[in-house]
């Protein structure tokens, strides 16, 4: 395996990037999107595994941070998800400029598969998509953030000092808010607040969604897009605590396992093991 | 027999929080915090737990550590929201 660092430049924003990519050959790309905020941080042990682990299946794998996170350039409050699509695209270039043909797909965990899934929706190019415990709904998402930031007060000083209503009024006022050391804008704000998942048209590309949690079976809400999204999309239940909450080490290795096994049974060239259960071939790269 | 609120609460925390103790270990008086290493995310998914499996709207004002300090706590804010 042959891991490298980037900077990838998109208009007068440089995205860091690392590339894993096999010693032998490429059956397919991946991108890789990582969450935002303290999921991002919590999650980067985990997504490295899974890149090194998916690369030593053949598979070359693109991790980046997206304009204004990470070690990208830019302040957070100055980007919004258009920017961050943007992002997406200027990625996925830049790995297809390394694969010369197989397949190229997007895998994204939180917040990041759903930008995956909404790229696609706005008409984005992706082979396949392989989505990990997505953000289905911005508005509830963001309030839980806000929540989130509560309990951390609360655990600090035995209550919180601001409501989230209080944060959400100065948002609506034009003021950013820290969000635990993140600069969250209005702007930021106003763009989670219309994501909604359920609200797009199925993707049109073979599709894993995995629902990460403590329960044996789908959210209420996954229920409800299996049942808009399948068969094209194949929804599975991993049980495992959410790693992209956690500070400490989780083993993420269920979910890139059966991420792998997905992909095993799509991509020309690697072992078919669940032939017999539908799994039809991705198309290379045009 | 139905079960206790405190019993179901307990399920709730080793189920949610993946504790690798059994629910009827977890001492209804000791701390969350201090005693079985609950943090501040933690409580949070204690937070939607409460709210998914009893049914009880946590409003901003609710987040006040002495709810959350033991099972016994809990379970009073569990009763006092009137929970299912």
């Amino acid at each position: 395996m042959n891991v490298t660092q980037h900077f990838i430049e998109r208009d007068d924003v440089r995205l860091c990037a690392t590339l894993h990519r096999p010693d032998a050959h490429t059956h397919a790309g991946i991108l890789l999107c990582p969450p935002l905020f303290e999921e991002r941080k919590s999650a980067g042990r985990a997504l490295a595994e899974a890149a090194g682990t998916l690369c030593s299946r053949g598979c070359t794998v693109l991790r980046f941070d997206y304009s204004g996170c990470g070690d990208s350039s830019g302040d957070l409050d100055s980007f919004t998800i258009r920017d961050w699509f943007a992002d997406i695209a200027c990625a996925q270039n830049f790995l297809k400029e390394h694969l010369h043909g197989p397949p190229s797909g997007i895998a994204g965990l939180r917040l990041g598969a759903s930008l995956a899934a909404l790229h696609l929706a706005g008409g984005g190019q992706s082979a396949f998509l392989i989505l990990w415990e997505p953000v289905i709904d911005g508005n509830t998402y963001i309030r839980q953030e806000l929540r989130r930031s509560l309990t951390r007060e609360m655990v600090t000083f035995g209550k919180n000092r601001r409501s989230s209503a209080d944060l959400i009024a100065d948002l609506e006022h034009g003021k950013s808010v820290d969000l635990d050391g993140y600069s969250l804008s209005p702007a930021l704000y106003a763009d989670f607040c219309g994501l909604n998942l359920a609200m797009i048209n199925p993707p049109p590309v073979p599709g894993l969604l995995l629902n990460i949690s403590h329960r044996d079976t789908l959210s209420p809400a996954l229920s409800e897009l299996q049942a808009k999204w399948e068969p094209n999309t194949t929804f599975q239940v991993v049980q495992l605590q959410p790693f992209w909450n956690l500070v400490g080490y989780i083993d993420a290795s269920p979910v890139i396992r059966r991420t792998g096994e997905w992909l095993a049974a799509r991509l020309p060239g690697e072992t078919r093991h669940d032939q017999e259960q539908g799994g039809t071939q991705l198309p290379a790269a045009p | 027999m139905n079960e206790t609120v405190e019993a179901r609460l307990k399920k709730m925390i080793v189920e949610r929080l993946f504790m690798k103790v059994a629910p009827e270990d977890i001492e209804d008086d000791k701390s969350l915090i201090d005693t079985y290493g609950v943090d501040s995310v933690s409580l949070l998914e204690l937070v939607v737990g409460i709210e998914e499996e009893f049914g009880v709207p946590v409003e901003d004002d609710d987040f006040d550590v002495q709810h959350f300090e033991t099972v016994t706590a809990l379970a009073a804010f569990v009763r006092e929201k009137g929970g299912k």
